[in-house]
């Protein structure tokens, strides 16, 4: 038997889920500069991935 | 006696310390390091009985002879020879009469090498290690038609001409993923013909090693190719420390990064948490760490060093003997294109906010204060479906939720961050409240959430489909980290596509 799907009756929860399933949705809800901060770091992840130094992809390993 | 006598199948040792001290010096070569630690490991374990496998014929060793060692004009020989470890004291009539793996500690293949003996290697961890995280395989071997399993972490020597450090730590990554199921069984020589010569100026052989582009090269031809970090360029987490660099003497370069960022540890823990082995380029040397432990309240890693051999710990990246590490690379399945620190600071977010709202639930306000005050953390894993699915009714959640997660339509990959209260994790109690799920074929910037659990509630959200919601009793359960592995896939040939032999 599948599990019956939200109905949306309970509106509370179908708010929350909203928030829960988008993250920049519920971070409406935090100060700036926590949003910042978060955005901030999420930039780093990106920016390490795309621009770690290329100096270190030429050393030699032996 | 001869390397290889024809009519000699093997024959069994009961080594006392002066026996271990003989084969080390038969066997040990001019870096006898390497089998000297193997050596300490079984007998940490209890080994007993050695059986040493005359004339074997060792896949790896074969095509390493193939495609370098026949071209000389004293070639070793092309057999190997292959020690198996027992905790039992065994004669020939009771190897034959093996009937399971119990009193099995693993195998160490001999090369015909003097300068790098130890061939494919896989032994149990010792018992000291019993509670460290390790990414182990399932390994089988068969020994006078006895099948014989262990669990272990595959280690491998680099002989100086053929295999280098590079080679053989990405030969260990590869072996993990292997037995994993993760990609077709490839042998060492297979690694070294995959290097391209076109990005260096130097001949492949002799070697005189790879640069850190190659090996991607490498991995990217083995499927699956590796995340890249570069020290210099560490990501931020948030709820995790941001050093500071120390203050650069006068005159004096800043210190590398590799001498004080500790971030590196979190980021190598997540992926050994997930089961894949780490490498780690230091000075002009790699080598693979292959789990954790704590010990002293500080994180010790666990390496296959192919100078060292397996099982080796590290007190402190900071102070090893190749430090600064400049660079991590991370093989991964190539569908798992987020990163464990965009999963992770984009559930730090999301509980955050969650608890943040006007209409937030006092247990998710408690959670979102909890990880602002550092007393709940967040751990990341990626799994496969299978494997999250599998363990979800081991870990104490509601029948509901559990029921919900497992019939979810998930990507093959997953990135799971779990958030702990730290009082607990450190009792070692259930100590998970919230769990978020994100698709790991989806993007960097912003991981898309599949599932969340967060106290009283399960949510899934089906791709193209209507939201799940269900109950979740608002209690602790027990991290995925803490239950026994899965069953291992293990595979009996080779999935993937072979490379062609070139010759020498």
């Amino acid at each position: 038997m599948a599990i019956p799907p939200d109905d949306g009756r309970d509106a509370r929860i179908a708010a929350l889920a909203e928030r829960v399933e988008d993250p920049d949705l519920a971070a409406t809800a935090l100060p700036d500069e926590v949003r910042k901060a978060h955005l901030s770091a999420q930039e780093s992840v990106v920016d390490a991935r795309r621009n770690a130094e290329l100096r270190e992809g030429q050393l030699r390993i032996h | 006696m001869a390397w290889v006598d024809p009519d000699t199948h093997g024959w069994v040792i009961h080594p006392d310390d002066a026996a271990w001290g003989s084969l080390l010096a038969e066997y040990g070569g001019e870096y006898p390091d390497p089998l000297r630690q193997v050596f300490k490991v079984v007998r940490e374990s209890g080994c007993q009985t050695v059986v040493v496998e005359n004339r074997y014929v060792d896949r790896d060793y074969r095509a390493d002879h193939q495609a370098f060692w026949g071209a000389k004009f004293q070639p070793p020989s092309a057999f190997a020879r292959r020690l198996h470890f027992f905790s039992a004291h065994l004669d020939e009539e009771g190897v034959l009469a093996l009937e399971n793996s119990d009193e099995y500690l693993g195998y160490t293949v001999l090369r015909p090498l003097r300068f790098g003996p130890v061939g494919r290697t896989v032994v149990a961890p010792p018992p000291g290690l019993a509670g460290a995280r390790l990414a182990v395989v399932d390994d089988e071997v068969s020994l006078w038609g006895a099948r014989l399993r262990v669990t272990g972490v595959p280690f491998c020597q680099q002989d100086t001409e053929f295999l280098t450090c590079a080679h053989v730590t990405a030969w260990i990554c590869h072996y993990v993923a292997w037995r994993h199921g993760l990609s077709g069984r490839r042998t060492t020589a297979d690694l070294v013909l995959a290097s391209p010569p076109i990005m260096s100026e130097r001949r492949v052989y002799p070697s005189p090693g790879m640069t850190l582009k190659q090996l991607q090269a490498v991995f990217a031809e083995l499927g699956h190719p590796a995340l890249f970090y570069g020290l210099s360029r560490m990501p931020r987490v948030e709820g995790v420390e941001d050093p500071e660099p120390p203050e650069a003497e006068p005159g004096v370069g800043p210190e590398p990064p590799g001498l004080w960022d500790t971030r590196m540890i979190s980021v190598i823990c997540r992926y050994l948490n997930s089961g894949f082995p780490v490498l780690v380029a230091g000075r002009e040397h790699a080598l693979a760490l292959v789990g954790w432990y704590r010990a002293e309240g500080g994180i010790r890693f666990v390496s296959c060093d192919d100078q060292a051999g397996p099982y080796a710990t590290i007190g402190s990246p900071f102070k090893h003997g190749k430090a600064p590490w400049h660079s991590i690379m991370v093989p991964l399945p190539p569908r798992v294109l987020v990163s464990a620190e965009a999963a992770e600071n984009r559930a730090h977010l999301a509980l955050l906010g969650n608890g943040s709202g006007a209409d937030a639930p006092p247990e998710w306000r408690t959670l979102a204060e909890g990880l602002q005050n550092r007393a709940f953390t967040l751990r990341t894993v990626v799994r496969s479906v299978g494997d999250y699915k599998e363990q979800l009714p081991a870990q104490g959640r509601g029948d509901q939720a559990v029921r919900a997660l497992r019939l979810a339509r998930l990507a093959h990959f997953v990135w799971v961050v779990e958030a702990h209260d730290k009082a607990r994790l450190r009792r070692g109690e259930p100590s998970v409240v919230a769990e978020y799920v994100f698709d790991a074929t989806s993007n960097d910037r912003k991981p898309d959430v599949l599932a969340a659990t967060l106290p009283g509630l399960t949510f899934v959200f089906p791709p193209e489909g209507q939201r799940v919601t269900s109950a979740n009793p608002v209690d602790f359960w027990t991290s995925f980290l803490s239950l026994p592995r899965t069953s291992a896939t293990l595979p009996t040939t080779g999935v993937g596509v072979e490379l062609e032999s070139r010759d020498a």
